[in-house]
């Protein structure tokens, strides 16, 4: 009897890895070097040549896509969830090596992004993960074992037509962030009759400003491009008159029901509220036929044990609860996160690690809110892009998220060459006459530069990676047959979790979500008496199982590697004679078997 | 050879694969085939006044229909005030679908035959759209005419309810084959029943502070077919509709859903509703039911409780929110109470109110959609009173008078003893199974018995034409309460080719075109006036383009639109009303 137990456990991939990898060579020894063998590429010269100083339209992320699966035929499984509302594919590219173990017995790793049309990047991200790992697949041994140990679901683009909508159209930063159904905003009865207009046609949104003796707002003393307030004891000389636009509908509004006009991301069914109290929530949650097929995917992949969705912007590593009410997650589960988020913060500077209804805003039937209050997965939302990044200061004069126009000009005039400002421009407004038009453009403010692109890509994935090795991964630690009788023998057997999170979470314990975890024996020549938990390995203390002893259901699963609860051992009292099996099954840990004869 | 095919069809077809059931007098109540044919029946012949069609499909395939009535040719149902009646969402409850039958029946008869008395459905159906889905879970509804009759009533999804990684696996089993699934008792130390001593057939749980001995462990019939050491915990499907929908939805719960709306048939019916806006109020026919007692009253009873405050806002760490509504606000609960006191002096049953369910149809067709939403079972158990339950109610008056805390007791007890002489009086005894002993194979020796299945929801069919009368006369006066709008213009020459114009907009129903929370949910648009001008030569001098009023009260509420309007003498305007509840009305103005 021989026990090896690990007594230095910091949360680190190395380690994980000795033990993973020696598992693996230890069951699939035969299928690894053929894997290694394909497409071993130097890091700068890659096989699929893509770029990430480039933001991909639909169409381009579609062929990129394309792309990775003819080249990694093996790994990579490109399939589509569904239709969006205007038919576009929702594309999802399955990382899987079928050499190491079927996809559904192997934890799976949820990426996906963009499910607000105009937070773009987080479908580069997701690209470069999918690139990274197959690019770096048979070289660096760390991601090629995280590619052999995991399934990856990785999904570019939840809202595809807000993607489009971005790309094709003249927007604003935040005009895209919808799904295109046609909402009836205003109450009129009509959908999506009166939207932003580009007046002047130079394929920007920007703001129109009206000069006027009486207005409140004044050109900055600062920089003549700015607008300020005027103090209250001063005249102003302009009014501000929103976002470039005009009364299509002819009932006196402006821009007051554009296309859609609704959040994908207030449509999942964990603490969900109606539009009334949450924005955006639509009638009933999972009605947008992309929600809906993320969801079927989701209720069809319990192997999903982790989630990372990307949005932009503010730099933020954010966990639920969504709103207060909610009340706080288990203590268990939230050391887990807390790990993974201070960690993170390390890894993406100017990020930080924060609570979505405590530390950012009140958020009803989020998706992320869905996947672990819903579906007991640990999940994570990356808001992508911090303006600190700018600076590389903690610190800058800029108020919210997104920064201050102090700042974005500064920066502006330094990094982008005056790229992203537009100078005030006369135009003859068919209700308010002449006016003047500028303002930034939708890159600003949510949008990395270009050329900062790649390291925001790369951090990010190098975050959610340790998120994916942190995934349960179950593996059996000794099989051991005694005598204890004349024809009767015990056997018992020990299985250990080697990753921080647990094989079934807090939540999901409390709420019954999913099956437990099952630990089974058979063999031919084999009659199993009776078997239990050992729940005290010192003073064998067993909790014998009232019916299937061969099946033994593990209700709490396995906790994580760094709690008391990382092992579960079983003992059997079985008869008979020859080989038997004995098999750890775990919906979010994976299944590892062991072999041993009477 | 022609001949012998004949034979075997004819013999396919009298055999169908559901039994015939007479033996609980429920061999009226339309099957899914019968009912497809009744209505179709109902409709041929009626195609200026009755569509029909299809919604949606049920998880095993069975169609949900729904029937669109209205009389007028020169208006479009969608912009018709309308009411909408659902049954058999909970399919068991095949009283509902006639009902609807007879509705139907009732509404399309009366515009060709004036003889009948009550609501004038053709006046009615001229200026209003009635629609009718006369069984929202065909699956269910099914479910009552084979045997063995089991209560199962959640749809046919499979739903692994033990969590051991096999669905549907272990279902009761009729193991006396009698056709029912009923109850095993069995003499068990461990158990906490005890044979009643006042009715030897009924069980009853022993109090062993006051020296009862439980003898009874109950079981429901069925062997314990996965050999998990349960019986019967993981019967086939199903999602419980009736607590799938948004509103108090309880996520996590047994049988009601991987999540709101997931299922087929509550898909179809929720987006059916969204798909009408014009849908003003909503009738269910089900096992809730709000209208028999007003809401409010009661613990626990009456219809959705009444709000006591008001909603609110909070404001702590970054996250501010509103707070959702979860009892009727003080300026609905007046419709609530109307619409209950109408139900009571048309319909003459009497029972108690049934609350709804979490995540009922009925509570969030108001709750999230801001639509008042009734449901009512339409039966109460109300038949001819026999001695033994007019000597039952006397001392159930009696028993009002004792301790709080012995009542509840009593009274269940008191409720299946009623139960049991209404199976003995009126079904003659088909209702309850005396108990038998059966050889079980895990358990020993078992007695079976029980009530059969599903007698406390449907009365005997032949009752049904009788009972659902009542309700069938009161969707008439439900439909006259819907918000109807009227318009009347004015015009007056100011000089100079200027003209005042004045509209006024009438809510002639007895609803408010939108109740307040319609108006606070949203969801209920604005009433929206809008001038439209006929040519380029006319111009709005002062007046809005777009009016708006947010609600208009009911029984004559309204408000009055001025325009100040150059144009010539003779040129026409044109003023467009609409609300969404309340119809649309388009008016030509002469200037």
């Amino acid at each position: 009897m021989n026990r090896v137990i690990s007594n230095n456990r910091n949360l680190s991939r190395k380690e994980c890895g000795l033990a993973a990898v020696t598992l693996i060579f230890v069951f699939l020894a035969f299928s690894l070097p053929l894997a290694l063998g394909a497409n071993v590429a130097r890091a700068d010269s890659p096989v699929v040549d893509l770029h990430f100083d480039h933001f991909y339209d639909f169409e381009e992320l579609e062929g990129a896509l394309r792309r990775l699966a003819e080249a990694y035929p093996k790994l990579l499984t490109l399939s589509s969830l569904g239709k969006s509302f205007e038919g576009r594919d929702m594309w999802l590219m399955t990382i899987n090596n079928p050499a190491t173990g079927f996809e559904m017995e192997k934890a799976a790793m949820w990426i996906d992004g963009n499910v607000h049309g105009n937070e773009v990047q987080a479908s580069e991200t997701c690209l470069y993960t999918v690139w990274s790992l197959m690019e770096n697949y048979g070289r660096v041994e760390e991601m090629t074992r995280l590619v052999d140990e995991r399934v990856f679901y990785v999904l570019p683009s939840q809202n595809p037509d807000g993607r489009a909508w971005w790309f094709d159209s003249p927007n604003t930063s935040g005009s895209s962030r919808s799904g295109k159904k046609p909402v009836d905003n205003d109450g009129d009865g009509v959908a999506d009759e009166d939207g932003y207009d580009d007046l002047d046609g130079d394929g920007h949104l920007l703001l129109m400003r009206r000069k006027n003796a009486n207005g409140r707002w004044k050109v900055s003393s600062d920089d003549p491009r700015l607008m300020t307030r005027a103090a209250s004891d001063e005249r102003g000389e302009y009014d501000l008159l929103g976002t470039e636009g005009i009364d299509n509908d002819g009932d006196g509004r402006i821009n007051e029901d554009g296309p859609g006009g609704y959040d994908l991301n207030r449509n999942w069914p964990s603490d969900w509220q109606p539009e009334y109290v949450q924005f955006g929530a639509s009638e009933y949650p999972l009605c947008h036929p992309e929600s809906r097929a993320i969801s079927e995917f989701f209720l069809a992949h319990p192997n999903i044990a982790g989630v990372q969705s990307y949005h932009n912007a503010g730099g933020m590593i954010l966990r639920g609860p969504g709103s207060e009410s909610f009340g706080e997650y288990p203590r268990e589960d939230v050391a887990v996160y807390d790990v993974m988020g201070e960690k993170g913060e390390k890894m993406l500077p100017f990020y930080r690690y924060m609570v979505i209804w405590k530390d950012l805003y009140t958020v009803y039937g989020g998706f992320v809110n869905w996947t672990y209050e819903g579906l007991g997965i640990f999940s994570f939302t990356n808001e992508l892009w911090s303006r600190r990044q700018y600076s590389q200061k903690e610190q800058d004069s800029g108020r919210g998220f997104f920064g201050g126009s102090t700042d974005r000009l500064e920066f502006d005039d330094l990094l982008e060459f005056g790229d992203r400002y537009v100078e005030w421009k006369p135009f003859d407004h068919p209700t308010y006459g002449p006016i003047e038009i500028g303002g930034w453009k939708k890159e600003t403010g949510r949008v990395p530069p270009l050329w900062m692109l790649r390291e925001l890509c790369h951090r990010n994935f190098a975050f959610t990676m340790l998120h994916a090795d942190q995934m349960p991964m179950v593996e059996m630690k000794d099989v051991v047959v005694e005598k204890v009788g004349d024809r009767a023998f015990s056997v018992t057997a020990e299985v250990e979790n080697t990753r921080l999170i647990p094989t079934i979470s807090a939540r999901a314990r409390q709420k019954r979500i999913g099956l437990p975890d099952f630990f089974s024996i058979q063999g031919e020549g084999v009659e199993i008496l009776a078997g239990g938990v050992v729940e005290d390995k010192d003073f064998d203390r067993i909790r014998l199982a009232e019916h299937e002893p061969a099946r033994l259901k593990i209700e709490g699963g396995i906790g994580s590697a760094y709690s008391s609860r990382a092992t579960v051992t079983v003992r059997w009292f079985v008869t008979g004679s020859g080989e038997f099996k004995v098999t750890y099954s775990s919906q979010k840990g994976g299944v590892v078997s062991g072999l041993g004869v009477l | 050879m022609l001949s012998t095919r004949f034979v075997l069809l004819m013999i396919l077809l009298v055999c169908p694969s559901v039994q015939a059931v007479d033996d609980l007098g429920w061999d009226g109540y339309h099957t899914a085939d019968e009912l497809r044919l009744a209505l179709s029946d109902l409709v041929h012949g009626n195609g200026d006044r009755a569509r029909l069609r299809q919604i949606g499909s049920s998880t095993e395939g069975r169609p949900i229909w729904a029937v669109e009535l209205g009389f007028s040719e020169d208006k479009v149902a969608e912009e018709r005030p309308a009411l909408l009646v659902v049954a058999g969402l909970e399919g068991e409850h095949l009283l509902g679908t006639e009902a609807c039958l007879a509705l139907i029946r009732r509404a399309l008869l009366a515009s060709t035959d004036d003889s009948e008395a009550g609501p004038d459905f053709e006046d009615l159906l001229k200026d209003r759209t009635l629609y009718v889905i006369p069984r929202a879970h065909p699956d269910g509804g099914e479910r009552m005419f084979a045997r063995p009759l089991a209560a199962l009533y959640g749809n046919a999804r499979p739903e692994d309810e033990d969590r051991d990684g096999r669905a549907d696996e272990d279902g009761p089993n009729d193991l006396d084959g009698d056709g029912f699934i009923t109850f095993m008792r069995v003499k068990d130390p461990e158990g906490d029943q005890r044979i009643d001593e006042d009715e030897p057939r009924l069980m009853a749980k022993a109090d062993r502070t006051k020296g009862e001995r439980a003898e009874y462990k109950i079981y429901s019939e069925g062997i314990d077919s996965d050999g998990d050491g349960e019986i019967n915990e993981d019967a086939a499907g199903g999602v419980i509709l009736s607590r799938n929908f948004p509103f108090r939805y309880a996520m996590h719960e047994p049988n009601t859903g991987a999540h709101q709306v997931s299922e087929l048939e509550t898909r179809a019916l929720a987006d059916f509703f969204l798909a009408h806006r014009n849908i003003g109020a909503v009738l269910v026919f089900g096992l809730a039911d709000n209208l028999i007692a007003l809401p409010g009253k009661g613990k626990g009873g009456g219809g959705p409780p009444l709000d006591k405050g008001r909603g609110s806002t909070t404001r702590r760490g970054r996250g501010r929110s509103r707070k959702p509504v979860t009892s009727i606000p003080s300026a609905d609960a007046p419709t609530f109470k109307r619409v209950a006191e109408a139900f009571q002096e048309i319909v003459e049953t009497k029972g108690k109110a049934v609350a709804a369910e979490p995540g009922s149809f009925h509570e969030w067709v108001y709750f999230h959609q801001g639509v008042p939403g009734f449901s009512t079972r339409i039966w109460h158990r109300e038949f001819p009173k026999k001695e033994s339950e007019e000597n039952a109610e006397e001392g159930e008056k009696k028993e009002e008078a004792e301790k709080e805390e012995k009542k509840k007791e009593k009274k269940e007890k008191k409720e299946e003893e009623k139960w049991l002489a209404y199976s003995d009086d009126v079904l003659e005894g088909r209702g309850f199974v005396n108990w038998s002993t059966y050889s079980h194979p895990t358990l020993g020796e078992v007695e079976i018995g029980g009530f059969v299945p599903g007698i406390r929801i449907n009365p005997p069919a032949d009752r049904a034409a009788e009972l659902v009368k009542g309700p069938v006369e009161f969707v008439g006066r439900l439909l006259a309460m819907l918000p109807l709008l009227n318009v009347e213009a004015s015009v007056e020459a100011k000089g100079g080719g200027i003209h005042e114009v004045r509209v006024r907009v009438t809510n002639d129903g007895e609803f408010p075109t939108a109740l307040a929370h319609g108006v606070r949910t949203r969801q209920v648009s604005p009433v929206i006036v809008r001038l439209e001008l006929e040519s380029d030569d006319q111009e709005i001098l002062a007046g809005e383009r777009l009016g708006r009023i947010s609600a208009l009260e009911g029984s004559g509420g309204s408000q009055e639109f001025r325009w100040l309007i150059r144009g010539a003498k003779g040129s026409t305007v044109s003023v467009v009303v609409r609300a969404s509840k309340a119809g649309t009305r388009t008016t030509e103005i002469l200037l």
